[in-house]
């Protein structure tokens, strides 16, 4: 479809907005005589004119086709528009057709901003109209931005109003992305300075502000050595030259000075500013004061220097107190032993040389000092051993519970030959532990069964695992012997605590505290369950 | 050649066990001479002869010795060592006997030439069985001539072949 406005120009352009040469459309008869030569000549004149006219008005026309804005030509009485060119056309996605005769305000992307009545007012009234910023909505969705510009001007004897409008778009977004850096810059807590290769200071954040003491308008157009200390003025050259040669320095740690002449600790990151050429223009300089992390590093240092040299005078400490040990336990082995083996030694000879002499009740008061001195001597070995049990150094391998066990039931054989005594063993797990000191657990454990199950008529013993936590082995050794009154459960496992009488059953009581402290070397717990004369099932567990 | 006499020397701080060690050797039939001596520094004076033990008539040279360790002054230890650098004395058995198991003790005394090394027993009978087993097997042993007094002889080498040991 053709349109008719354009034919008026004598120009064709298709829907498109192309352009088809005007046809010629003047043709001359053969001049017969001097009037005919002068009217001849007038049309000539004429046509020359008009060609003229036609070329001129072409150009212009070819300038609307090509423009880069958009163009609208609007009717002055009624705002309908008249003309469109192809950028405009492009840019809504609106054709020709569907926006001529329409008013501005008719056209979809301008509905909601631009009023048809009042523009028209405001372009009689001023002969101008201008939007700086109008958001639109082209066709296809998308958002656009353009700068909106109507004149009123006169075209021969009738007036016209041009409309201009042009994408604003990318340069908004890149004045909006311009302005958000420039936020960013400005409140950044790092000193952000830009500097030209002479040392110029050019730029001057907030930040730097905060950290130099400078107000930008009093630094700014000034030379940077006035940041630097005076014996460190060199680094001013060394940075502009690594600068020069395109490098960047990063977290170059330094001291620069405040107005205030205070001279902090800062880090700085300096990189080139380059034209889109590459040749570097510029320098920009992001500085960091670390005067606080520098302390904190510094106090971090010092404390764990103090920290080592604690660790030091502990370990010391501890191996005074291991020392002090080691003699305490000489001396209780050696010193303790002598009066007992005094005291058995002479009452020996006593019984020796005055037996014969002596009351029953007295060779009786003999025998009971005697005794006492042996369970006094047997006490001290214990605590000895006790003793050295929390000292001795753990060696964790995998232990066969199992035939660790049935190996230490092997001692009790002879000692419950004679006795009617069953021994259970339950499947077993394997555990890391030091063999020697879990064997000596199980033997205490055994050994305590055996003891307490000395006055049934029918003894048994029970080993086996029970269902422990995450990540352990929990091994139990049951009876059925004499128990114990849950009450005392807590001292079970002290030293020297007893819960029987000697009389009933012997020993020292340092048997469970060895398998605790055993245990307990071994991160693991122990713990017991029982009642009087019901039985006792006594637990420990061990990590893996 | 065996010895015709023996003296029997018991060194320890402790008069008790001095006491308790020299009537076990009795009861276990020893009826030669023994003689107590209550510290190390004394035991040097008796081989050295200082003093009243200058009379080697009653102060013999010893058949064998025993001694503890932990003693004030001169312990056990000083003992061992002087009998170690005098080679005349260094022949005398001497056998240790202490509260002691220190593992460290047991070493150095055998490295300073302890010819055995005992923990005192605690019983009274453990201790008659010990002294009976150390007697026994010293007195079975055969210790270099000694005079009427105990003094060792020099080796008589004549007519022998071979090297002979060296005489000081």
């Amino acid at each position: 479809m053709e349109t008719n406005i354009l034919k008026e120009g004598g120009l064709t352009a298709d829907r498109n907005g192309t352009l088809n040469p005007p046809a010629p459309q003047y043709e001359f008869p053969e001049a017969a005589d001097p009037a005919n030569g002068r009217l001849q000549a007038e049309v000539s004149e004429r046509c020359r004119v008009e060609a003229a006219l036609r070329a001129s008005e072409l150009s212009y026309r070819r300038l609307f086709e090509a423009a880069k804005d958009g163009i609208l030509i609007l009717d002055v009485a009624t705002g309908r528009i008249k003309d469109v060119n192809p950028f405009l056309v492009e840019l809504l996605g609106f054709s020709h057709a569907e926006m001529s005769g329409k008013t501005v305000g008719e056209l979809s992307p301008f509905k909601d901003v631009v009023s048809n009545e009042v523009m028209l007012e405001r372009l009689q009234k001023d002969g101008y109209v201008r939007y700086e910023d109008l958001p639109l909505e082209t066709r296809d969705g998308r958002q656009i931005a353009v700068e909106f510009v109507c004149n009123v001007y006169q075209a021969g004897d009738q007036n016209v109003i041009q409309c201009n409008v042009r994408d604003i778009t990318k340069r908004k977004a890149g004045e909006m992305a311009a302005l958000r850096l420039a936020a960013i810059v400005e409140s950044s807590d790092d000193a952000i300075v830009g500097k030209n290769l002479n040392g110029i200071i050019t730029t001057w954040n907030k930040g730097a502000e905060r950290i130099f003491g400078y107000a930008a308008d009093e630094i700014v157009g000034t030379s940077v050595l006035r940041l630097i200390p005076a014996d460190r003025q060199d680094e001013e050259n060394q940075i502009l030259n690594k600068i020069k040669a395109g490098e960047t320095m990063e977290h170059f740690e330094t001291v620069r000075q405040t107005k205030a002449g205070q001279l902090i600790d800062i880090s700085i990151t300096v990189s080139p500013i380059k034209d889109s050429t590459g040749k570097v223009i510029g320098v920009s300089k992001v500085a960091r004061d670390i005067t606080e992390r520098k302390a904190l590093t510094e106090k971090i240092s010092q404390m764990n220097v103090e920290l080592e040299q604690r660790v030091l005078e502990r370990t010391e400490q501890l191996q005074a107190a291991n020392e002090e040990m080691e003699a305490f336990s000489y001396s209780v082995s050696h010193d303790l032993r002598a009066p007992l083996r005094h005291v058995q030694g002479f009452v020996s000879l006593l019984e020796k040389e005055a037996g014969a002499s002596l009351s029953q009740a007295s060779l009786r008061h003999l025998t009971t000092i005697s005794q006492s001195a042996k369970r006094m001597g047997n006490l001290i070995d214990d605590l000895l051993a006790f003793s050295r049990i929390g000292r001795a150094e753990m060696q964790k391998v995998k232990v066969n519970l199992d035939q660790l066990v049935r190996e230490t039931l092997v001692d009790f054989q002879a000692e419950t030959k004679a006795r009617n005594l069953s021994v259970t063993i339950h499947p077993l797990a394997a555990v890391r532990a030091d063999r020697a000191l879990l064997r000596l657990v199980l033997v205490n454990l055994i050994s305590n069964a055996v003891k307490f199950t000395g006055k049934r008529a029918e003894a048994k013993i029970e080993i086996g695992c029970a269902p422990g936590g995450d990540g352990e082995t929990v091994v139990y050794v049951r009876d059925n012997g004499a128990g114990f009154d849950p009450e005392y459960s807590g001292k079970l496992f002290g030293v020297f605590q007893r819960l029987h009488d000697q009389s009933e059953f012997a020993g020292t009581g340092i048997g469970l505290a060895n398998v605790r402290r055993i245990i307990q070397r071994h991160g693991g717990r122990v713990w017991a369950e029982g009642a009087l004369d019901r039985g006792a099932t006594f637990y420990f567990s061990i990590p893996e | 050649m065996k010895k015709y006499h023996s003296t029997i020397l018991i060194v320890d701080d402790d008069a008790n066990d001095l006491v308790l060690i020299e009537r076990a050797f009795r009861d276990i039939g020893v009826t030669g001479p023994i003689h107590t001596i209550i510290g190390g520094q004394e035991a040097i004076a008796y081989m050295l002869g200082h003093g009243k033990y200058s009379d080697r008539s009653v102060y013999a040279y010893p058949t064998f010795i025993t001694t503890d360790l932990k003693m004030p002054g001169k312990d056990g230890f000083a003992v061992l060592e002087h009998l170690k650098i005098n080679p005349e004395w260094a022949v005398i058995p001497t056998v240790v006997l202490t509260s002691s198991r220190d593992l460290d003790d047991i070493k150095k005394a055998y490295m300073l030439g302890a010819s055995s090394y005992h923990v005192k027993p605690n019983t009274p009978d453990g201790l008659h069985q010990l002294l009976k087993v150390l007697h026994d097997y010293w007195m079975s042993c055969e210790v270099p001539e000694v005079d009427s007094a105990g003094r060792q002889l020099h080796t008589n080498s004549k007519g022998k072949l071979g090297e002979r040991f060296a005489q000081t």
